[in-house]
């Protein structure tokens, strides 16, 4: 903006803050606003969140039936507020009639569904585009700027282990609450199509506002795009698939602090290597293994290359890579993977993404 | 209204009065944005508090005491973005009551009402998208690159987009 141009910005921001003084000075907040209003559904809401989950550590024999819902409960009229805030925030559903057609897919045995693929998802379902980009066409594409303000989830020092390449010694990621507080600055969105940018917008918005989101990966492989994202109280689920469908990703993230599983000892390949096994998955592996082996979980400071090439190979040389697996972070959040033709070093990379700081 | 930096570092870590005290200090602010960009008071008050409960379950991430107000900014800009995306009709009308204290008797009070009716008239005629640039840089009185940094648009469109608005208000303020 040329000087004269910045002068008179500033001129008539100065008059309309006159002009708007009169009717600023006479908004007052609601008694409904009030804090300790706010913070009493505050501790209504954590009441009931330790309430379901002491609920569901009761024993087998006299588990209460399970009720999936998203929580609509009202407290008054001010708790619909809470409601809103505390269930799904997100309906980042980029591609709606893609969710339900992927939920098709994941229910068959992992080979895409012709039936599925009617609309590819680059036609799908940006439906839903932040109203920065549709209804005001002069804001142009907002950049994912470098911002202070913004909160995120601490951020890692980046060890020297991730140089890009793999050493002798194994890597090991960090867990993001183990680190120091590092920058805040959210990166590029992966390529340059307005569809992957308004991915990369969408994310980098509920990073900042979700603890799970912050999870999220900020590159991925440039042919998988993001599908679905859905979110509630307990729970963070994300779709990436190629457009012909043969390489997915499906990732939940899930916060288990209040009862961390246990993690598999790297150190026994018996108990996660798929690779030991001629028919994984099947009789050919112990019954004692079986639930260790058919859904490990690694502690994110084991996780290395080899680790993950484990978990996620081609049992056939030239099929298709396929594989699962979650990882423990350090505050208790458990990320699961389902992998479909994306191979051990892609996912390997997205996994160091999921680390705040890489 | 400054905000107290030792509350915010207490609200951090877990302490719940001090993030009360923290957000009463800029409860006004995030009340008078979301008014102004939403229009009426029922949406903004949902929008406060849903911000209220957003930052309360992510301040452990905010990594600067100092940036505490542009941050419970930013997460109600993108509240009151999301409830504007779900006006069908794409509202601009303002409940000019919830804007006016109708039991103000003070002296000159008939003047301040035509005002004010007339500044609620302009702004009406605003984009909600617009509203929230005047809340930010006229009202809250933000900088063009603070603005932009919490709307999370490039800085020269903020700055494009809040010079047409003004000359717009002003075209019709002083007709």
């Amino acid at each position: 903006m040329e000087p004269y141009e910045e002068k008179e910005l500033e001129e008539s921001l100065e008059w309309m803050r006159k002009q708007f003084q009169v009717l600023t000075d006479e908004i007052k907040i609601p008694d409904s606003l009030r804090a300790d209003i706010l913070k009493k559904q505050l501790e209504q809401m954590e009441a009931e969140e330790m309430h379901k989950q002491s609920a569901r550590s009761v024993p087998s024999k006299i588990r209460r039936p399970k009720i999936i819902a998203f929580p609509r409960k009202t407290i008054a009229g001010l708790a619909a507020c809470a409601v809103i805030a505390g269930t799904s925030l997100v309906s980042y559903q980029l591609g709606r009639n893609n969710g339900e057609k992927l939920a098709a897919l994941e229910n068959t045995s992992g080979s895409p569904s012709l039936a599925a693929a009617e609309d590819a998802p680059e036609n799908a379902a940006y439906d839903e585009v932040d109203d920065l980009l549709i209804e005001d066409p002069d804001m142009g594409t907002p950049e994912l700027a470098a911002s202070p303000a913004p909160a995120a989830a601490p951020q890692a020092e980046a060890p020297e282990a991730f140089s890009g390449e793999e050493d002798a010694a194994p890597r090991m990621l960090q867990s993001p609450s183990e680190a120091g507080t590092g920058g805040t600055e959210t990166t590029e969105g992966p390529s340059d199509s307005p569809a992957k940018k308004e991915q990369a917008f969408i994310v980098a918005e509920a990073k900042e506002i979700s603890r799970l989101a912050s999870y999220l990966p900020d590159a991925l492989p440039e042919d998988l795009m993001e599908t679905a994202l859905f979110e509630d109280q307990e729970n963070l689920s994300v779709s990436y698939l190629s457009s012909d469908y043969s390489r997915q990703i499906q990732l939940t993230l899930r916060d288990f602090s209040q009862q961390i599983p246990v993690p598999v000892d790297p150190s026994q390949p018996e108990t996660y290597d798929l690779r030991l096994y001629p028919q994984p998955y099947t009789d050919s592996v112990p019954e004692e293994l079986a639930a260790q082996v058919n859904d490990p979980l690694f502690r994110v400071e084991d996780i290395t290359l080899s680790l993950v090439e484990a978990r996620v190979f081609d049992p056939n040389e030239g099929s298709q890579y396929r594989g699962n697996f979650r990882i423990l972070f350090s505050d208790g959040v458990v990320a699961t993977l389902n992998v479909t033709g994306v191979s051990a070093e892609e996912i390997y990379e997205i996994i160091e993404q999921m680390v705040p700081g890489e | 209204m400054v905000v107290d930096i030792e509350a915010v570092r207490q609200a951090r870590q877990g302490n719940q009065d001090s993030f009360a005290q923290v957000y009463q200090q800029i409860a006004e602010d995030l009340y008078r944005v979301a008014l102004y960009s939403l229009g009426n008071a029922h949406d903004a008050q949902d929008v406060v508090s849903e911000t209220f409960i957003e930052a309360y379950k992510g301040i452990r991430n905010l990594r600067d005491e100092n940036s505490f107000k542009p941050w419970i900014m930013r997460i109600l800009s993108i509240r009151c973005k999301r409830r504007i995306s779900q006006y069908i009709t794409g509202r601009n009308e303002l409940d000019i009551d919830d804007f006016l204290d109708l039991t103000d008797d003070r002296e000159g009070v008939e003047e301040r009402s035509s005002q004010k009716i007339a500044l609620l008239t302009a702004l009406e005629k605003l984009t909600p998208q617009e509203r929230q640039i005047i809340a930010l840089a006229v009202v809250q009185g933000y900088t063009v690159r603070e603005t932009a940094e919490i709307l999370n648009a490039p800085q020269g469109t903020v700055s494009s987009k809040l010079h047409r608005t003004l000359k717009k208000l002003r075209a019709d303020l002083e007709k």
